[in-house]
């Protein structure tokens, strides 16, 4: 059953975001949608997502400053939940 | 927004930085003992050649020393720009720039020529090729494009004018006399080392790191965008007025407008810090406090010059905005680059062994908050008792600068050496438990 989980790390200091945000992608499975709300783009963040395997999505959010959609590279389904999430929302 | 053309691979070593980071304070310590064992009577103009030699020291040896390494490690992270040989180009600017202010600030100190001309091969090398490989990489090969580079744009441009500025000064006093205006053309080469190249570079900085790092909101859109081009602009209005020998009204009006600009930074960040999301101690608030006030000050007395004269008057303002104003906000950002660069090349060691489950140490656990907060203690009164000093010449405030800055600059470099060591301690300790997962 894939998940949705949602982790708002806009208000912490370096580095707990970042810490936080590595700790959850590795509960991630097919189809599951790490959903990141943070007040400034953690650049230093990707490459470390790219190494692991991660697909991601940023974009300017709606209550934060950015959201980030993390999922498992090459998961179609996880891929397809974040387009639907981002076109519903108009993200 | 995605920013696929980030690899772990781009992020130069930390020892890239770190060879600047731990020259810088033992700089600061040389200038401070040189001040030591010249007669007191070398505070009386900042034209004194020891004055000169020890202000080179900081501006070259520990300022400059500190950006030079910062925007070696800084330009991957926060551009994406991708270094060459990270490792050679670093020993190389390293070395010419150790050798070269030590050769600049002697040079002062004895009048020596040959000392000068040395100064003049090296730092023109140095720095120069250190100007052309940094506009090249921001100007052509910037992957992640956001006000911290467009500021960094503007800030390295400024430090172009100064290197030339200094350079024609060495050259002159080297080889031939080919400036007329020494003292004017001096003044242009301050302000753009200070308020140009300096000022700028904190600004476009401040803009990624009081966010980050404070938890505050963002700095107002249009101040993010105007800011630093307005500094830059009124600098160079403000240096042409100058050359031309414009009617002292217009030059006066140029420097309260760049001290405007100056005042809105300090203030709005002042403001930011009342505003932050989440109050958690920072020990490095301090040291942006002070240096915010420091510019203040500054701003001050440069305003209040235009109608009175003090004695010592240029060399207490220049004390005032380097030793209160960018110094304090230097350390201030220091402590924080180095844990996080810490912090970082640690965990891209564990993901690139694969041992994601081994502890590293978080940033707060790289430095500690008690050597740091006697540092700073130690850092705010020696450098307000050297202001205080060049006012009121007390032997007491002389001695208390002395002792103070001293033992803050070898605190810092013992918080930063141990600093290192848990980084060397650490990276080793995940290769060993890498090696021993594989052998399981």
């Amino acid at each position: 059953m894939s998940q949705w989980c949602e982790l708002d790390v806009s208000t912490l200091e370096p580095c707990e975001p970042m810490e936080q945000v590595l700790a959850a992608v590795t509960q991630l499975k097919g189809g599951d949608v790490l959903h990141v709300y943070h007040r400034m783009p953690p650049t230093p963040l990707f490459p470390l997502l790219q190494q692991q395997h991660f697909t991601w999505h940023m974009c300017t959010g709606r209550q934060h400053p950015i959201e980030i959609f993390i999922w498992q590279e090459a998961d179609k389904q996880a891929a397809e939940a974040v387009t639907n999430y981002l076109a519903e929302y108009q993200l | 927004m995605n920013t696929a053309d980030l690899s772990l691979e781009q992020t130069p070593p930390f020892s890239v930085p770190a060879r600047f980071f731990l020259t810088a304070p033992l700089f600061a310590v040389g200038a401070i003992l040189l001040l030591l064992f010249m007669d007191n009577t070398v505070l009386s103009t900042r034209w004194h050649p020891v004055i000169l030699g020890v202000t080179h020291c900081i501006t070259l040896g520990v300022m400059m020393m500190v950006m030079m390494g910062a925007l070696l490690q800084l330009l991957p992270i926060l551009a994406g720009i991708r270094l060459p040989h990270p490792i050679w180009i670093s020993r190389v600017f390293h070395t010419g720039l150790t050798v070269g202010t030590l050769a600049l600030s002697f040079a002062f100190i004895q009048q020596s020529i040959f000392l000068f001309q040395s100064a003049f091969i090296l730092l023109s090398l140095t720095l120069g090729g250190f100007i052309l490989f940094i506009a090249y990489q921001l100007f052509f090969n910037v992957a992640v494009y956001s006000e911290i580079t467009r500021g960094m744009q503007w800030g390295i441009s400024a430090l172009l004018i100064t290197i030339l500025l200094g350079t024609a000064l060495t050259y002159n006093i080297a080889f031939s006399n080919i400036i007329v205006m020494i003292e004017q053309v001096t003044n242009i080469h301050a302000m753009w080392g200070l308020v140009g190249w300096s000022s700028l570079l904190i600004i476009a900085v401040a803009y990624q790191v009081v966010p980050m790092f404070h938890i505050t909101p963002h700095y107002p859109a249009v101040l993010t965008r105007f800011l630093v081009p307005s500094i830059f602009m009124a600098v160079m209005a403000w240096t042409t007025a100058v050359i031309m020998e414009l009617s002292p009204f217009i030059i006066t009006i140029l420097s309260y407008l760049i001290v405007g600009l100056l005042l809105i930074f300090s203030f709005t960040t002042f403001y930011l810090h009342t505003k932050r999301l989440r109050k958690v101690k920072d020990l490095t608030l301090n040291f942006w406090r002070l240096g915010l006030a420091g510019i203040i000050s500054s701003c001050l007395l440069w305003g209040s010059v235009q109608f009175y004269t003090l004695d010592k008057f240029e060399l207490l303002l220049g004390s005032v905005f380097i030793l209160l104003g960018i110094l304090p906000i230097i350390q201030g950002m220091l402590y924080k680059i180095i844990a996080f660069l810490i912090w970082l090349h640690l965990q891209q060691t564990k993901m690139r062994l694969a041992v994601l489950m081994f502890k590293t140490p978080n940033m707060k656990q790289v430095i500690q908050d008690k050597h740091a907060r006697l540092q700073f203690l130690s850092y705010a009164l020696g450098s307000i008792s050297f202001c205080l000093h060049l006012i009121y010449a007390h032997p007491v405030l002389y001695w208390l600068s002395m002792v103070c800055l001293i033992s803050t600059f070898l605190g810092l470099f013992f918080i930063l050496i141990q600093a290192v060591s848990v980084y060397n301690k650490t990276h080793q300790s995940i290769i060993d438990y890498a090696a021993q997962q594989s052998n399981n």
